[in-house]
């Protein structure tokens, strides 16, 4: 295992570059920073989200008048959250050497007031008011280690601290 | 071979297995250990597990299931053609992935650690599924023993995944076949062993029974879930399955288990159900007993049983397997001698609900418990040896009372058809007569009486029937208010015809 330059999927000498070039020249992560995507209307109430070269599309399920054809937006919320916090994970492992065979993530989401959303209330938000968060790990390591990797994984996550703090979200709408 | 006292106290099948086992269960799913290697460790367990209960006084014993890791997927290392893949490997197959991730969620487990056997070659035997495991038993013990199998129809939903066994097996009915032929070798084996006892284990049975209709949906690991859109034509199926297996099989008692769940001590997430909408197919099975959940509430009312009775022995569960206290005696006592009013004192044995460690890694109870709750049925036995003799049964179940005059009992049927030439007519639905029938008898569904009066023949008596006689009592009535005074119900249906052991096919 240790003359291997691969752990966990990773190539251990591209993680090595990265981090030193950040440390010595601050500028260079500064792409890392901002992050865009674009998204069209389909009709009804479809979507189609372009982000660099990918696409992806957003719809809604059938009781809610969409096409169910893809997932909606509040669960790709729920989809980048496990993803973030699933890199996270892989790229905490990694650092400490650790190397795991399995991780897997469930996440569940309660809307505050989905009323609010249709707009037959006042009351509450229409936004999650909480999400659980269960991930499950096969690692050789012990449990203190996996739970301090865990730790991390959730302090450090952007998407995680997305939603757990303010975003300043600043709308504009354009007659084109 | 020992001889039976009345009141026999038996196992279910699986104990707690002990922690330096599960290492090496772990060691061999991982390729660290060979199969001998680990047979060597097993063999330890099984002892141990077998003088627990030897020492508790158990009358029938198994193997505790030591060498499998779980009643159904163990055949994987015994058969070439079946694979253990994870959930997470057959997610892209499985037609209703929204229900796999609902049951997930309920097991608070992820994809990867949830494992099936699944068909992925023409299946065929590179060893004997049980035989092994009941030889090695039987050389270090004088009692009866006990050796539970995968039933057939457990073995045929689990195994059979869509888009991966059908390219071996184009439908369920394809790997039926097989899995039955290789069943009913095994049994026969088994039983030129030297084994008294072999239990197929079908507990999706109550899954396909209590769950509500849904359209598709694949199966998890068979012990999480069966549906199918007619739960009626799906539970023909696993009785036709069961038959084709044990029928015509002698010198072996062979019984089926029944359960609803035994993967939690939570049992606020098992199912909940009594035996009502099951009994018509376990009737009709060609199984020596039912072993059967009685001692959790979950399994509803003994009085279920009252239309069947004294149609098959009975394995009553008495101990709960996944409970911390230990059942009392006379709460057991108490139990089956409510239990007397619907089967003979001589067709009840008793055993565990279900066992101590279905699956190897969540056992349901210590082997300190399990032994106590072992104790305490054998306790029990010995009372109601106390109340009724070592071995002289004495009918508590009440003679068939009065009939009105419209019905018959069996034996008269019989002998209308015999002396009088009467007309035997089944009123039940074409499937059901597909799984049994009385030979002779015209068919006409209750529904279509009225339409086909005709072909029932006014010159001679008429007995209709059905399962328990109750359909078949409203035609009766029907047919005399329609001018046919020598219209009988069959009493009992022929649930009391089969017991009376009058013929019927197949």
């Amino acid at each position: 295992m240790t003359d291997t330059k691969e752990l966990n999927g990773l190539d251990l000498e591209q993680m090595v570059r990265l981090v030193e070039q950040v440390q010595s020249d601050p500028a260079a992560a500064q792409p890392l920073n901002t992050w865009a995507a674009r998204v069209r209307w389909l009709g009804g109430f479809r979507g189609e989200a372009l982000i660099r070269d990918h696409t992806f599309v957003i719809d809604e399920p059938a009781d809610l008048v969409g096409k169910d054809t893809a997932p909606n937006a509040v669960e790709y919320v729920l989809g980048a959250l496990g993803a973030c916090l699933t890199v996270g994970f892989v790229l905490n492992a990694t650092k400490r050497g650790v190397a795991v065979r399995h991780f897997e993530i469930a996440l569940q989401g309660a809307i505050d007031n989905i009323l609010t959303f249709l707009g037959l209330s006042e009351e509450g938000h229409p936004g999650y008011r909480e999400v659980s968060v269960d991930a499950y790990v096969d690692a050789d390591a012990d449990d203190a280690l996996l739970q301090e990797i865990w730790q991390e994984t959730v302090r450090t996550s952007p998407v995680g601290n997305t939603l757990a703090r303010q975003v300043a979200v600043r709308p504009r709408l354009v007659r084109a | 071979m020992a001889e039976l006292p009345l009141f026999p106290t038996t196992v279910v099948g699986s104990w707690p297995r002990p922690p330096w086992l599960l290492d090496a269960l772990r060691k061999r799913q991982a390729g660290l250990l060979s199969y001998r290697e680990f047979q060597e460790v097993a063999d330890r367990a099984v002892l141990e597990a077998l003088h627990y209960q030897e020492d508790a006084g158990i009358d029938i014993v198994s193997d505790g299931e030591q060498r499998r890791d779980n009643f159904y997927s163990f055949v994987t290392e015994k058969l070439d053609g079946v694979r253990l893949m994870t959930l997470a490997e057959m997610l892209d197959y499985a037609e209703d992935k929204t229900f796999l991730d609902q049951t997930l969620r309920q097991l608070d487990a992820p994809s990867y650690a949830i494992k099936n056997p699944t068909v992925v070659d023409r299946i065929r035997p590179r060893m004997p599924l049980a035989v092994d495991e009941a030889l090695f038993l039987l050389k270090h013990t004088h009692k009866l023993v006990k050796v539970p199998l995968p039933g057939p129809y457990l073995l045929t939903r689990s195994m059979w995944v869509k888009g991966i066994s059908d390219r071996i097996y184009p439908t369920q009915e394809d790997l039926a076949r097989d899995v039955v032929a290789l069943l009913r070798d095994e049994i026969v084996r088994l039983r030129d062993a030297g084994v008294f006892f072999v239990q197929l284990d079908e507990p999706v049975l109550t899954e396909v029974a209590f769950r509500p209709p849904v359209r598709v949906r694949t199966f998890m690991c068979a012990s999480l879930a069966a549906a199918t859109e007619s739960p009626v034509r799906e539970l023909a199926w696993a009785t036709a399955l069961i038959n084709q297996v044990v029928g015509g099989i002698e010198g072996v008692k062979v019984g089926v288990h029944v359960c609803r769940g035994n993967w939690t001590t939570n049992e606020g997430v098992l199912l909940v159900g009594d035996y009502r909408s099951l009994l018509d197919f376990l009737t009709v099975m060609k199984v020596h007993q039912w072993v059967l959940e009685l001692a959790t509430p979950r399994a509803g009312e003994l009085s279920a049983f009252a239309p069947y009775r004294r149609a098959k022995e009975v394995g009553m569960g008495v101990v709960n397997p996944r409970t911390a206290e230990i059942e009392a005696p006379e709460r057991i006592v108490a139990r089956v001698w409510e239990a007397l009013d619907y089967f003979d004192a001589s067709q009840v044995y008793l055993n565990p609900d279900c066992g101590f460690g279905t699956f190897a890694e969540r056992p349901v109870n210590t082997p300190e418990v399990a032994f106590q709750k072992l104790q305490a049925m054998v306790e029990a036995a010995r009372i109601l040896r106390r109340r009724f003799g070592v071995a002289a049964p004495r009918d508590r179940v009440p003679a068939q009372g009065t009939i009105s005059p419209e019905e018959v009992f069996p034996a008269d049927a019989a002998r209308l058809v015999r002396e009088e030439g009467a007309v035997l007519v089944d009123v039940r639905e074409p499937w059901e007569r597909e799984l049994v029938r009385i030979p002779g008898a015209s068919a006409i569904p209750k529904s279509e009486v009225p339409a086909r009066l005709g072909e029932i023949p006014t010159d001679r008596p008429v007995v209709v029937y059905c399962m328990v006689g109750e359909r078949s009592a409203e035609v009766a009535r029907w047919l005399r208010s329609q001018g046919r005074p020598r219209a009988f119900n069959l009493a009992g249906g022929l649930v009391a015809w089969m017991t009376a052991r009058l013929p019927v096919e197949p």
